[in-house]
């Protein structure tokens, strides 16, 4: 058992805060949390001049699949020899020795959603994966969690210097329904013939079944209105990435409750398809009811940056509890583990960091970062 | 402009070693005249009270207006992919000035940025030092090389010189030792003449640096070897290795434009960058200004590189002198800009708290003492 | 309710003068001939002005080709395989297209957008109103026509690459293969046999049962003869588009073809296939009693100069009324959306445009623009 001596608890279960609270951990998870003098523990961790809040959740990377510091060769993210990948699974690709777990044990960072990058138009599947372990199934939360597509430039372009269809945004959408049609043939011949599995198929039958849903990379409005379409037309569950022109669209993506992931606020420079491109998107979608998590997409911002994320999509105006939110209860909720991940709740799984001071804070460091009950980072 | 502008009130970080409160900076022609503590008559009084006022920002490592923001292809100038050596291009020649980029920096407190073409090329043109109005300070301000992974892989491609770090070296010393000869040649025969050699021979002047791109310890050494074989005055850019040579640097004086410390590892030459390069930096005595090499990361990365400097040890000061005071000494403009003292440029902002805490909002922007941003609502932020 | 009262009204059919338009809830609910009933009503007094409906262009790729974009933003042209009957033109158009606003300023309400002419067979073209907004919310009619492109365009984009067509041969080949694969796939669906969707043959089977033409790209008289004679062999409707030299087969044209889109004339010909560009053909071709509609093909020409075009036709001797029709119901009827635009009419969207001089004046500028019932300009 263990128990933290919490001076501010950001709970970030609707903006409630505690103070000078008892944290007591038992396993992996939270079994009380109390006032009053602290209970008898194996383990006593005194924050009690220190902020208290839940561990970070990075809802967009590619940790793992895309080595840090081992140069293009070792960039696995895209299987960029076909535009219709569904069948691929991020988590056979994730290199756990990868500098960017590291950097986010030190960090605060205890899960992220990784899979494959956004060269392809129906990339693959992703994986929910803690922030430590030594093999992929030591740290493998849940998957598949969701199916990655992309919409936009980075599809287009590349398959346009391939001289591949689909080199036009009008390709990219006529693309996604011939694979949805060919998944709904493929169920009805399925219930006849047994031996015709195909793999890709069976990725897609889980976003037509609304097993999991589709994780959009969109920048533009027009294909944000396409996405509204085809979500029509299939009755998927999806969620938007990066959604660049969200913020001009924020109306029809209030109205449909579609979860947004916004960021990362770093990105080199504005192409013509990004030139709309602000930190204020987070706050716009947030004031209009929209559900926000925030991400780095890991390593185009290094994982370990997105407590500085939220801290500017804050200055950028989204209210403090929201941009906090965003990678924490929010974030969590979006990847899909909300039930037993994300806040400081009795009952929820120990994933806590404590900061030297409050979360925005420039000279704020992380003292430590407790995952699932056991401490995987100390500063010393 | 024969116009008096004073800014009254708030907290005053001079870069010149005081902290002033309580005071009125008095603004004439352009320039700051004095620092007293009342205000004079016909001033245009900008209230400053409860606010903070520091030197205006300097990035000593940019790209804008060369990369255009927002179009596509047609605004990519930086990058002259077909010749790897390449001194007589001019950066000036190059950038959009009606580009957003200039927009963005004034909105985020940076008054002069110098801008280089990129480092695709050893040796890759001119540089100019702007304010971000516009005007010129200094032109050239050195010529751009690089060592690295860049070069190399670019003509690897193109199957020609250089595909290795050895091509990127003797390239550069080629081209200085054909200079040289220029020179001498020069002596004899007044009407000889060519734009590649005169370019470089401004740095055998000392007219202006070589301002090397460098990320490895050992592509950092590299260029100061090279350099001292000429006797030619550096800068290295980016520097983020340096930590592991640090000792060697500050013996040899060399300053560094340092970062962009937030971004992508994606090269193996990144795979050792972290903030903590700074705090071994102000430990060891290297002369150092964060960069942004904007628009690789956005503009008011600037302020957010200081910030989280502070993390991983940097002290407030010296942070403070790395967006500030230092960029202004690397580029030889101290007596201008840089700092808050009599007799400088009236480059000046205030911002609603502490420039070195990530969320703190530029609130004026004064260059020549006119007000060229001002904050009104979250709309007007430009990130 | 508003009430446009005087001035010269073109209805889409006739003249009208001195004559007032009741408009309510976006929709025109009354035109009357004389004085006009005094309401409670916004009166907008239009004595010396033009008015006319929205006015149409029948065939657009905007916010495919944003202006000023550069070689970054062109979406109107999947020049990778040849046959892609199912793209939807609608999921590339971008709100942010400048011409757009330009466009409606001077006039225009309502366009047709589609694929461009690299592919025999390109995809599926929508009606769009010229609003702010997501141009899916502002759609008339999704599914308007299917575009087809014979000549030298698909041989051009092909053929270097090594990949058919190379030829008018093969591009009459290539769809003619298309049509018919469509029609044995709608055997096996009729009949329920080893039957599989396939999102490619549905749309070709949407052609083939006449839900909406072909807009099939053709210049010269050759390509043009061509695309009447596989329509005469599948049946479907069809409509060409250009027509260039339209009036060298008019009489093969007449009857056969739901209508002819023709333009745009505002330029030098660069192609051989192009070389009867005239002013003159849609007077010619409406002679013959052929439907006509004059277009801009912008961005090949602006689509904002959309008046002039028609002004230009009407100097080379195309009849005044005719001209007009041309911008305005013509094109409504040739897309299927007559019911809702093209007119001045009780029933119709309120889509209005009102210039301070005749259309074809050259100094004429537009004083007000409405889109259902709302001031636009």
């Amino acid at each position: 058992m263990k128990v933290i001596r919490a001076g501010t608890l950001l709970t970030m279960i609707n903006n409630k805060v505690l103070e000078d609270v008892n944290i007591i951990i038992e396993g992996d998870k939270i079994a009380e949390i109390k006032g009053g003098p602290p209970p008898d523990a194996d383990e006593v961790i005194d924050a009690r001049d220190h902020y208290v809040m839940p561990s970070f959740y990075d809802a967009h990377t590619h940790i793992g699949v895309a080595e840090e510091g081992a140069g293009f060769d070792y960039y696995d993210i895209n299987e960029a020899t076909d535009p219709a990948t569904p069948g691929l699974q991020g988590k056979d690709a994730i290199y756990p020795g990868d500098i960017g777990f590291k950097d986010a044990q030190a960090a605060g960072v205890s899960v992220c959603i990784t899979g494959p990058g956004s060269s392809n138009v129906i990339g693959g599947l992703q994986a929910v994966i803690r922030t430590k372990g030594n093999t992929v199934e030591e740290m493998i939360i849940k998957e598949p969690a969701g199916l990655k597509m992309s919409f936009g430039r980075n599809p287009q372009f590349y398959w346009r210097e391939q001289k591949k269809f689909p080199s036009t945004r009008m390709g990219v959408s006529a693309l996604i329904r011939e694979y949805f049609e060919k998944a709904r043939n493929y169920r009805k011949k399925k219930e006849k013939d047994k031996t015709g599995v195909d793999p890709n198929m069976e990725a897609l039958l889980l976003v037509l079944d609304r097993k999991i849903p589709a994780r959009i990379h969109v920048a533009n409005m027009e294909d944000i209105s396409t996405i509204f379409e085809l979500q029509d037309e299939y009755n998927i569950d999806i969620t938007l990435e990066h959604v660049t022109e969200g913020h001009l669209i924020v109306d029809e993506i209030a109205k449909r409750d579609i979860p947004c992931v916004v960021g990362p606020f770093f990105v080199a420079g504005k192409s013509l398809q990004t030139r709309f491109l602000t930190a204020r998107t987070a706050a716009i979608l947030s004031e209009k009811g929209v559900r926000v998590a925030l991400m780095t997409d890991h390593p185009a911002i290094p994982i370990h940056f997105i407590r500085h994320q939220a801290a500017l999509a804050y200055k950028a105006g989204m209210d403090k509890f929201k941009a906090l939110e965003a990678i924490t209860s929010q974030a969590a909720e979006i990847i899909g583990i909300g039930d037993q991940y994300g806040t400081v709740e009795e009952g929820k799984k120990a994933n806590i960091v404590i900061l030297s001071d409050d979360p925005f804070k420039a000279s704020s460091r992380v003292l430590y970062h407790i995952m699932e009950g056991e401490i995987v980072w100390k500063e010393s | 402009m024969e116009r008096i502008i004073a800014i009254k009130g708030g907290t005053v970080y001079t870069m010149e070693g005081k902290v002033l409160k309580d005071k009125v900076i008095v603004i004439k022609d352009g320039k700051i005249k004095e620092i007293i503590n009342n205000i004079p008559e016909n001033a245009k009084v900008i209230d400053a009270q409860g606010k903070f006022i520091y030197p205006g920002l300097i990035d000593i490592h940019t790209h804008t207006g060369l990369w255009e923001e927002g179009i596509g292809r047609e605004g990519y100038d930086g990058n002259e992919y077909t010749d790897p050596v390449t001194p007589h291009l001019r950066a000036l020649d190059g950038i959009n000035f009606l580009d957003r980029g200039f927009e963005e920096a004034k909105a985020n407190g940076i008054t002069t940025v110098n801008i280089m073409p990129g480092s695709a090329n050893v040796i890759g043109g001119q540089g100019v030092a702007v304010k971000t109005t516009g005007e010129i300070l200094l032109n050239p301000s050195g010529i751009k090389m690089a060592l690295g992974e860049n070069p190399r892989r670019v003509y690897r491609s193109q199957n020609r010189m250089p595909s290795t770090r050895m091509g990127n070296a003797f390239l550069m010393r080629k081209a200085l030792i054909e200079t040289q000869n220029y020179i001498k040649k020069k002596e004899k025969d007044k009407y000889l003449f060519d734009l590649k050699y005169e370019a470089l021979s401004g740095l055998f002047e000392g007219k202006y640096p070589a301002r090397i791109h460098a990320h490895r310890q050992d592509d950092i050494v590299t260029a100061i070897r090279i350099m001292e074989e000429f006797n030619i005055k550096a800068v290295i850019e980016h520097s983020t290795e340096g930590h592991f040579v640090a000792d060697f640097l500050s013996k040899k004086g060399i300053p560094c434009a340092l970062g962009p410390i937030i971004t992508t590892r994606v090269k193996q030459e990144l795979k050792f960058r972290t903030p903590e390069t700074a705090k071994v930096y102000e430990e060891k005595g290297v002369l150092f200004a964060f960069t942004t090499d904007y628009p690789v990361i956005p503009i008011y990365g600037l302020q957010l590189s200081a910030s989280i400097a502070l993390q991983y040890g940097l002290s407030r000061e010296t942070a403070l002198k790395a967006i500030t005071i230092n960029g202004a000494k690397i580029l030889g403009l101290d007596k201008r800009i840089g700092s808050i003292k009599e007799g400088k440029d009236a480059d000046i902002i205030i911002t609603d708290g502490d420039i070195l805490e990530p969320v703190t909002k530029i609130l004026h922007t004064l260059i020549n003492g006119e007000i060229v941003y001002e904050y009104k609502g979250p709309e007007s932020l430009l990130m | 309710m508003k009430i446009l009262v005087g001035g010269m009204i073109f209805t889409g059919k006739e003249f009208i003068e001195g004559g007032a338009i009741y408009i309510e809830n976006g929709k025109i609910i009354k035109v009357l001939k004389r004085k006009y009933l005094r309401k409670e009503a916004e009166i907008i007094d239009c004595s010396g002005k033009y008015i006319l409906p929205g006015l149409i262009d029948a065939h657009t790729h905007i916010g495919l080709y944003e202006e000023g974009a550069g070689r970054d933003y062109t979406d109107g042209n999947e020049m990778t395989k040849p046959v892609t009957p199912h793209l939807y033109a609608i999921d590339a158009v971008s709100p942010h297209d400048v011409a757009i606003k330009k466009a409606r300023e001077n006039g225009v309400t309502s366009v047709f957008v589609t694929p461009g002419s690299a592919n025999p067979i390109g995809g599926i073209g929508s009606v769009i109103k010229l609003k702010d907004g997501l141009p899916h919310k502002n759609v008339v009619k999704k599914e308007a026509g299917m575009k087809f492109a014979f000549g030298e365009n698909p041989k051009f984009v092909y053929g270097p690459q090594k990949k058919m067509p190379m030829t008018r041969m093969a591009i009459a080949a290539l769809i003619r293969e298309s049509l018919y694969k469509a029609k044995y796939y709608g055997e096996k669906k009729k009949r329920k046999r080893d039957f599989e969707t396939d999102v490619e043959m549905e749309a070709l089977l949407k052609l083939l049962r006449r839900e909406f033409p072909a807009r099939a790209h053709a210049h010269r008289h050759d390509d043009i003869m061509t695309a009447l004679r596989i329509k005469e062999e599948f049946g479907f409707d069809l409509v060409i588009e250009h027509c260039t030299s339209g009036a060298k087969v008019k009489d093969h044209l007449k009857g056969k073809v739901i209508g002819c889109v023709v333009g745009p004339a505002f330029g030098v010909s660069t192609k051989p296939e192009s070389r009867d560009i005239s002013f003159e053909t849609p007077g010619i071709l409406a002679k013959e009693g052929i439907l006509v509609a004059i277009t801009s093909d912008h961005p090949v020409t602006p689509l904002k100069y959309l008046n002039i075009y028609a002004a230009m036709a009407f100097k080379e001797g195309m009849e005044e009324i005719e001209a007009l029709k041309a911008i305005t119901i013509n094109p409504a009827k040739i897309l299927g959306v007559e019911k809702r635009i093209g007119s001045i009419e009780k029933g119709k969207d309120a889509d209005i445009v009102v210039f301070n001089r005749h259309p074809f004046d050259l100094l004429a500028r537009t004083e007000m623009v409405f889109i259902d019932g709302e001031r636009v300009k």
